[in-house]
């Protein structure tokens, strides 16, 4: 599912520039930065079609499946393309995993 | 070989003479295969095999169906026990040598499937080798080269939608292929001129620009516009003399299929361009163009 964002400025060829508030790490705030930063990510109109296609109920099969059908790419190539730049986005922060409640702490004790 | 649709390359690493691949449904490992060919005259598989296969503290499992696919002479299946990652159920291993090839085959197929049956041995079974000096096709991915008989791989860089292959020939000579795509993004990032001069592999000859041309190649209907330019590589001075190679470039932009066709050829002697006009109009083509 994707972090919301502050801001997306759509361009002409399909791109977007995604901005996002995004927790300052650590040691800035200990030397006393600002808690909050601001950052922009350029995407392409084929990682926009990726990010656009993470809503929290598509599921990434689905999404390479899409990705494939609309780029006219083979299946495995798709798999590969998408899951690295799902990687990608997770990285920076522009989208997130959803865990079940229930299952966090599971084998902790 | 023919595997099936879920199957994925894990790795691949090697080279003509030598290499290995791992495939592999989702992260799981299904099969093994090394290829390699030997250098000796005098190679003889069956005294290799039984070498191989007592190093390896495997048995000759006669008893099973083993796959012999079209061009492999002698054949052989053996199982082999007690390895570490197997958990007490066998690794079945398949040797082939294809004689015209000149390479010896081995596939390791995991416990799972070592029974015999299953898609590992029916993929075995299709298994084809081109023939030595045979004119050879290369896919990657959706992607299709092909490179004219004598053309030995060297180098490859694989990039998910910058494919490029280095092949060296006879007589010195190299062949480069390349195809980036969507050409649409490619072009918006950099002109083809750019993408023409831009190659993945770097050379420590310096390339100095005798001409550059727009280019057409045209063949059953297909017509494909890009650049051209010719020149001739040579080390830094003061060794500028010392074998020069004399090189042709083209890139062209295939609107049909969104793919920028790059290829480059380098000879040390002057030549024309109908190797490279026979490469570009070959690659995505089931067969090559004559």
């Amino acid at each position: 599912m994707p972090i919301p964002p502050v801001n997306i400025e759509r361009r002409d060829n399909g791109g977007a520039l995604i901005t996002l508030m995004l927790d300052s790490p650590r040691w800035v705030r200990l030397i006393g930065g600002k808690s909050k930063v601001q950052r922009s990510y350029g995407l392409d109109r084929f990682g926009m079609q990726v990010y656009e296609a993470c809503d929290g109920k598509t599921s990434v099969r689905r999404i390479v499946k899409r990705f494939a059908a609309d780029n006219g790419l083979g299946q495995a190539e798709a798999e590969l393309a998408v899951s690295r730049f799902l990687k990608t986005l997770m990285a920076k922060g522009l989208i997130a995993v959803a865990v079940p409640k229930h299952s966090v702490g599971k084998g902790r004790k | 070989m023919d595997v099936p649709g879920r199957w994925r390359p894990l790795k691949i690493e090697g080279t003509f003479s030598g290499g290995t691949m791992v495939l592999g449904r989702g992260a799981d490992v299904v099969m093994q295969l090394k290829w390699w060919r030997p250098k000796l005259k005098r190679f003889r598989p069956d005294r290799w095999l039984r070498r191989r296969i007592r190093s390896l503290k495997a048995r000759i499992d006669d008893e099973a169906t083993c796959p012999s696919p079209s061009g492999f002479g002698p054949v052989t299946r053996a199982v082999r026990y007690g390895d570490k990652y197997s958990k007490g159920s066998p690794f079945a291993l398949w040797y082939g040598w294809a004689p015209n090839a000149g390479m010896q085959i081995e596939a390791v197929v995991g416990p799972q499937d070592s029974g015999g049956r299953g898609a590992p041995w029916g993929a075995l079974q299709s298994l084809c080798a081109a023939d030595m000096g045979a004119p050879t096709a290369w896919a990657v991915f959706d992607s299709l080269f092909h490179v004219p008989a004598g053309f030995v791989v060297g180098k490859y860089e694989l990039l998910l939608g910058d494919l490029s292959l280095m092949f060296t020939g006879p007589e010195r000579q190299m062949l480069m292929l390349r195809q980036i795509y969507p050409a649409d993004l490619a072009l918006e990032r950099r002109e083809m001129a750019n993408w023409l001069e831009f190659s993945r592999f770097r050379t420590r000859r310096h390339f100095r620009e005798e001409a550059r041309q727009s280019w057409t190649v045209e063949h059953d209907g297909r017509r494909l516009e890009g650049l051209r330019r010719t020149g001739v590589k040579s080390y830094p001075f003061p060794l500028g003399v010392v074998r020069p190679r004399y090189s042709i470039g083209a890139a062209v932009h295939d609107t049909e299929a969104g793919r920028l066709l790059v290829a480059e050829h380098d000879s040390p002697r002057p030549h024309d361009d109908s190797l490279l006009r026979r490469m570009i109009l070959a690659m995505n083509q089931l067969e090559e163009v004559g």
